[in-house]
């Protein structure tokens, strides 16, 4: 049987995480403001953690001893939730002095790449993780049935989707530190590759399931 | 014969069954990988060749 991870155990690693980020984003930008400073490593870890939200999925399909993981990561995905929030909300102290409707109004022109406004994708991807935080409970998923559950929940790859080109359009447009594209490429794609291998790999195992199916009832 | 619920198709035998599956479900993620790995793919070759 797989051991599970406890809840608690599993909390103290993601809140030391956290931690430990903050004091090596402080070492690595030390002349930045600390509120700024503050501010961007939330989003950076925001962004992470929800990569390997993402990843605990398709890597219990592909890997067996990853589904202990999938226990935790109703967890993860909620503490992510606030960590993004926090992210959010210095920022939009920051830019706008808590003015939501500057945010989407500025830089107004969705025209080109150069100038869209990519702090409206991280609201919309903010908006799609609080709506998941808020029905991340059994009775969400009582009231709200299964399937539409899961559906609601599938919109995290919206979210995740409009988050790489939140950060490619803004952090990435003006970072200093090349190193950074590639390990932000490396993340998505990792996280793009290990979800289309798993889910053929669960469509090369219903197909086998099918075809042995047909072939014990079609026998004479 | 009682009429099908809302929201359901009628399989062969002519009982409801209900759009959204699990089986829907897992197509529409298939999808979207694909269509997300194919965008990401794109934008990363027209920044290399730009």
């Amino acid at each position: 049987m797989t051991r599970l991870i406890p809840k608690k155990y599993f909390d103290a690693i993601m809140v030391l995480g956290a931690i430990l980020f903050q004091l090596l984003w402080y070492i690595a930008h030390p002349s930045q403001e600390p509120i700024v400073r503050i501010s961007h490593a939330f989003g950076v870890l925001a962004f992470l953690y929800l990569s390997l939200v993402l990843l605990i999925g398709p890597a219990g399909k592909l890997w067996p001893w990853a589904t202990r993981l999938v226990y935790n990561r109703r967890h993860f995905g909620v503490f992510t939730f606030f960590l993004a929030l926090c992210h959010g909300l210095l920022q939009d102290y920051l830019t706008f002095n808590f003015n939501v409707l500057a945010l989407v109004g500025q830089w107004s022109d969705y025209r080109h790449a150069a100038s869209f406004p990519f702090a409206t994708l991280g609201l919309f991807a903010l908006i799609v993780l609080m709506a998941m935080a808020a029905t991340s409970w059994d009775w969400a998923v009582k009231l709200l049935h299964f399937t539409r559950w899961k559906l609601l929940h599938m919109c995290v790859y919206l979210a995740y989707t409009a988050l790489i080109f939140h950060i490619w359009l803004g952090a990435l447009a003006y970072t200093d530190w090349p190193v950074l594209k590639y390990l932000f490429d490396l993340l998505v794609g990792l996280v793009v590759l290990t979800h289309l291998g798993a889910a053929l790999k669960v469509r090369s195992q219903q197909r086998k399931i099918r075809e042995n199916t047909w072939n014990s009832t079609t026998k004479p | 014969m009682s009429e099908p619920e809302r929201g359901s198709v009628v399989d062969g035998q002519n009982r409801a069954q209900p759009c959204l599956t699990r089986e829907v479900l897992r197509k529409i993620h298939l999808v979207y990988f694909v269509l997300l790995a194919l965008t990401l793919a794109t934008v990363a070759l027209i920044e290399i060749l730009a």
